[in-house]
């Protein structure tokens, strides 16, 4: 070790008479443990990387505490971190290329497990009566391949691969059922995925490329991006699905093929949605869309994670060329102003909130 | 412990001693070879070239990349020992630095780059690096620099073989086989290697293995010239490659995919000396596939194959004994299909550059220029202006100023999903100035550098959120470059100690920050001592830290790594054996986040010659 020093010494000494100044890149992990009052950001990191990691906000004293996850546990999180969901006291993180599902206490963010067999490009995660019930792409090339893996939520136990049609998404538990939208992994579909115990109960057509989920008051929504220009662009739509007897009852379609809808949240009987960084909204019981947005979220310039939680849109927003950290931008629903920004870690895909 | 000690104090005896003379293969200084791709040295007096002989070649791994890394200012980040290795020259992106294969201009018509880990440098006489633009003669790419694959021939010198097989850590193989037969008028030569390893080197300070990582590849390169008489010759190239690797997984991913490289090249060159006038065509055929497994276990693939087409016609006329005229004229083809690409595109250039050079020794200066006309897009005229002035005849002054370009890529152009048809090519502006100073035994070069380039391409989101190829970026950098040389045979003792130095400041032009993947200062040295039948190495590479964020706030940690070798001639060069130590500090670094390196390794080599 002394020689290599030395060595070392002497090679700065001959040739190197510059040195890099510490600029404190690498931001510095948190491990204070104590994550109960506030939300978190799921930060995926860029592919190949392995630097997805969590960032704890906590508003009330606008404090952002970053990698908590490797700053507590002492290991890295892993490469493109895809959803996070809370069962009980835990806090399950998918991590989509690694493969696996790391799952700590809640306050802490101490590990407890790590899922690793039984997925194959796993996606998102729900739960219902005990159960963890996490989509899987299987190689992202191959429609034949797809499941939804069901683990025991508290013993980790893996129960039973579903198998599904192609590119399984979102994941959202309502009632007694579990309703998937496949977006279509690497292809496109237009469909959702009703599954009732270990079973698909029916598959409803909606429109192509379902992006998100919402339930409430009897009906689900759906929004459908539409195909992409490369595609032969489509215009996208959002279904209504009465949940009672899980036929689609109104579909709403874009007027144009470059309509293409995402981040469908319901509050306080309203349905909201953006196109780009415009966020829209209207009564569940609307009979037509809006064509004025409420507001845009400007300071989102390249939007990649959306939440709406109790009056406020939490925006997260990637670096300009997805390499750097992000940006979360805090927004006042009703009047679009914006209330509050924070940084986050690198490409920020998700915040929530139990 | 004990190894490290050894090194070390073979370095400092080095560094310190003073012994005597002998011949020695391995670390011969470089000897006066004819060159195929002749202009590179006639025609580039003004910029810096560093010329890579077949004993150092032979010396080290296999594929371009270690080699390179361990010898000239070229950074390169690259995925793990034989996975995708791309160059940064200069700060430059990775297709700003042109690979020419005889002449010929050999980076990817996909992706604008050459992968260096899928180019082997068994079969060629040297490899020539040349820093700076060079875009009037070598075309697309040359921003940066170039690196070039040179073959060469031997004539009346009968049968010569070598075989060469090499053996060491992680299953790594590899052999190579040289033929070479010539009488006075015909020269042909056959190179055939084989290289491969199962690559699942333990990650250190870790307990994961280098999994899914195996490469083996094969490459055959064959050549023959035949002269008519000492003025007219014909001679024909051909290299073929065929590679199959996985894509190894990283710390904290796992991986079964798969990549396989199908490359063949075919080069027809005719010479002819004609009075004042040399007049040389080229007709060249490329033809590049790759094939990508998701699942190596699975059938289905994602492919892309393109072919192309090159006539190549120079002429040169001197004008009077000082003053020369050089003529070129160059049309290319490209017709590209794949999986991304709609149907099967074509790409159409011809271009037209003029050279002249006079030699008013100690001062000589160069002028020269090239149009090109495309049917996809348009391209600047291009530019150089050189001199040279021999301030003494121990001390050279240079100075070279051109616009230099990169062209759009078939991917940019026709990828299915963004593929923009409205691309300008990128275009810099550069500058250099170098000194070259010689006391005795000692060649000291000094070359300072600065790099304006617009409309560069990068992949971009729209406003749809589709990402799509835009000219946006605007660049600048700037640095230096230094190397020293320094070589005496002192009684029967041989010694040499080669060293480069590049300090490279790459800026976004909006942010001002430095740009990813382009260390502030990357280091090499080597040095050889030999005496009678033994030879040894070391060599030592240190890389700056580099960002891998544009927000500069994360990076990877600088890194110094070295090898050592030593050679034992048993009879009289007909057969050496040879050990090798690859990191024999047992450094732990990553070249590329998430991808550990392999910490040391050991091979040993067997070189027969008959």
């Amino acid at each position: 070790m002394q020689t290599r020093n030395y060595f070392y010494l002497i090679f700065l000494l001959l040739i190197l008479n510059s040195c890099e100044a510490d600029d404190g890149s690498n931001p510095e992990p948190d491990n204070s443990g104590t994550y109960s009052e506030g939300f978190f950001v799921l930060n995926e990191g860029v592919f190949g990387q392995g630097n997805s990691s969590v960032s704890f906000i906590d508003p009330a004293n606008e404090e952002v505490s970053q990698s908590i996850f490797s700053g507590v546990n002492g290991v890295d999180l892993g490469d493109t971190a895809s959803d996070l969901g809370f069962y009980k006291d835990r806090v399950f993180m998918v991590v989509n290329v690694s493969n696996k599902i790391e799952i700590v206490e809640e306050g802490s963010f101490l590990k407890v497990a790590t899922i690793e067999g039984n997925l194959e490009n796993p996606r998102k995660i729900t739960f219902l009566d005990g159960m963890a019930y996490v989509t899987n792409w299987g190689d992202a090339s191959n429609p034949l391949d797809d499941y939804v893996a069901v683990f025991n939520a508290e013993t980790f136990e893996f129960i039973t691969k579903i198998a599904v049609e192609e590119g399984p998404e979102n994941i959202l538990a309502e009632g007694n059922r579990i309703f998937v939208a496949h977006k279509g992994g690497w292809n496109f579909n237009n469909t959702i995925s009703v599954i009732s115990g270990s079973d698909v109960e029916k598959i409803i057509q909606v429109g192509e490329v379902p992006n998100s989920l919402a339930a409430g008051n009897g009906y689900l929504w759906v929004s459908s991006s539409g195909l992409p220009n490369y595609a032969g662009e489509t215009a996208g739509s959002l279904s209504k699905i009465d949940l009672s007897t899980l036929e689609v009852v109104k579909k709403f379609e874009g007027a144009s093929a470059s309509w293409h809808p995402a981040n469908l949240t319901l509050e306080n009987d309203l349905v909201h949605y953006t196109l780009g960084t415009e966020v829209y909204s209207f009564a569940t019981g609307e009979e037509t869309l809006p064509l004025e947005p409420e507001f845009i979220m400007e300071e989102a310039t390249n939007l990649y994670g959306f939440k709406l939680n109790n009056g406020r849109i939490y925006a997260a927003s990637a670096s300009p060329d997805y390499t750097g950290d992000g940006k979360l931008f805090i927004y006042d629903v009703t009047t679009g102003s914006l209330e509050e920004t924070y940084e986050t870690g690198i490409n920020p895909n998700g915040i929530f909130f139990n | 412990m004990m190894n490290k000690n050894v090194f070390y104090i073979l370095f400092f005896v080095l560094l310190h001693s003073h012994p005597g003379y002998s011949q020695l293969d391995s670390i011969n200084h470089l000897d006066e070879v004819v060159l195929s791709d002749v202009h590179l040295f006639r025609r580039s007096n003004s910029n810096t070239i560093q010329v890579l002989n077949d004993s150092v070649l032979e010396h080290n791994s296999p594929a371009l990349t270690s080699i390179l890394k361990f010898n000239s200012p070229i950074y390169f980040r690259e995925n793990g020992p034989g996975m995708v290795a791309s160059a940064s020259f200069r700060g430059t992106t990775a297709s700003q630095t042109a690979v020419i294969w005889n002449g010929i201009n050999i980076n990817s018509q996909f992706t604008g780059q050459t992968d260096f880990n899928t180019i082997l440098t068994s079969g060629y006489e040297n490899i020539a690096i040349r820093s700076g633009g060079g875009s009037v003669l070598y075309g697309s790419g040359a921003i940066g620099g170039s690196v070039h694959l040179n073959d060469r021939f031997r004539f009346s010198n009968g049968f010569q073989n070598k075989v060469q097989i090499r053996y060491g850590s992680f299953d790594t193989y590899y052999g190579n086989l040289e033929s070479e037969y010539s009488k006075e008028n015909l020269s042909v030569q056959l190179n055939i290697s084989k290289n491969g390893s199962e690559n699942d080197f333990p990650y250190p300070e870790s307990n994961k293995l280098n999994e899914n990582g195996d490469y083996s590849n094969t490459g055959i390169n064959a050549a023959v010239a035949y002269l008519f008489n000492p003025l007219n010759s014909l001679k024909f190239y051909t290299n073929y490659y065929v590679g199959d690797r996985g894509f190894s997984g990283t710390l904290t991913a796992p991986s079964k995919s798969k990549y396989e490289d199908l490359n063949s090249k075919n080069l027809l060159e005719w010479r002819r000396y004609l009075g004042n006038f040399t007049s040389t065509l080229r007709l060249a055929y490329l033809d590049e596939e790759y094939k990508y497994f998701e699942n190596r276990n699975r059938e289905d693939y994602s492919y892309g194959r393109s072919k192309s087409g090159i006539v190549k016609y120079e002429l040169e006329y001197r004008l009077h004994y000082d003053k020369k005229l050089f003529a070129l004229l160059e049309y290319r083809k490209t017709r590209g299909e794949g999986t991304n690409i709609e149907a099967i595109q074509e790409r159409n250039t011809g271009s037209a550059g003029l050279l002249f050079s006079h030699d008013l020794y100690p001062f000589r200066y160069e002028l020269s220029t090239r149009t090109e006309f495309s049917d996809r897009y348009d391209s600047p005229l291009l530019f150089s202006a050189g001199a040279s002035y021999a301030v003494t005849e121990d001390y050279l002054v240079k100075l070279n100023v051109s616009r230099n370009y990169r062209i759009p890529t078939l991917n940019d152009l026709f990828w299915y999903a963004g593929g923009n048809l409205n691309l300008r090519p990128e275009n810099s502006l550069q500058a250099e100035v170098g000194q070259e100073v010689n006391f005795s035994n000692l060649k000291l070069t000094v070359t300072g550098f600065v790099i304006d380039t617009e409309d560069l391409l990068r992949w971009v989101p729209a406003t749809n959120g589709m990402w799509r190829p835009e000219n946006t970026h605007q660049t600048l950098n700037y640095g230096m470059e230094a190397t020293a040389n320094w070589n005496k045979n002192i009684n029967g003792h041989l010694l040499k100690i080669n060293s480069t130095y590049s300090f490279t400041k790459a800026v976004d032009q909006k942010t001002e920050r430095q740009l990813i993947y382009v260390p502030l200062h990357k280091a090499t040295a080597s040095a050889g001592y030999g005496f009678k039948r033994f030879s040894s190495y070391f060599q030592f590479l240190y890389n700056g830290e580099v960002f891998t964020s544009s927000d500069n706030r994360y990076s990877l940690d600088p890194y110094y790594i070295a090898n050592a070798g030593v050679t034992y001639d048993l009879f009289k060069n007909h057969l050496e054996i040879g050990f090798e130590a690859q990191n024999i500090f047992n450094t732990s670094y990553q070249s590329m986040p998430s991808r550990p390196m392999p910490g040391r390794a050991y091979y040993s080599s067997l070189i027969f010659k008959f």
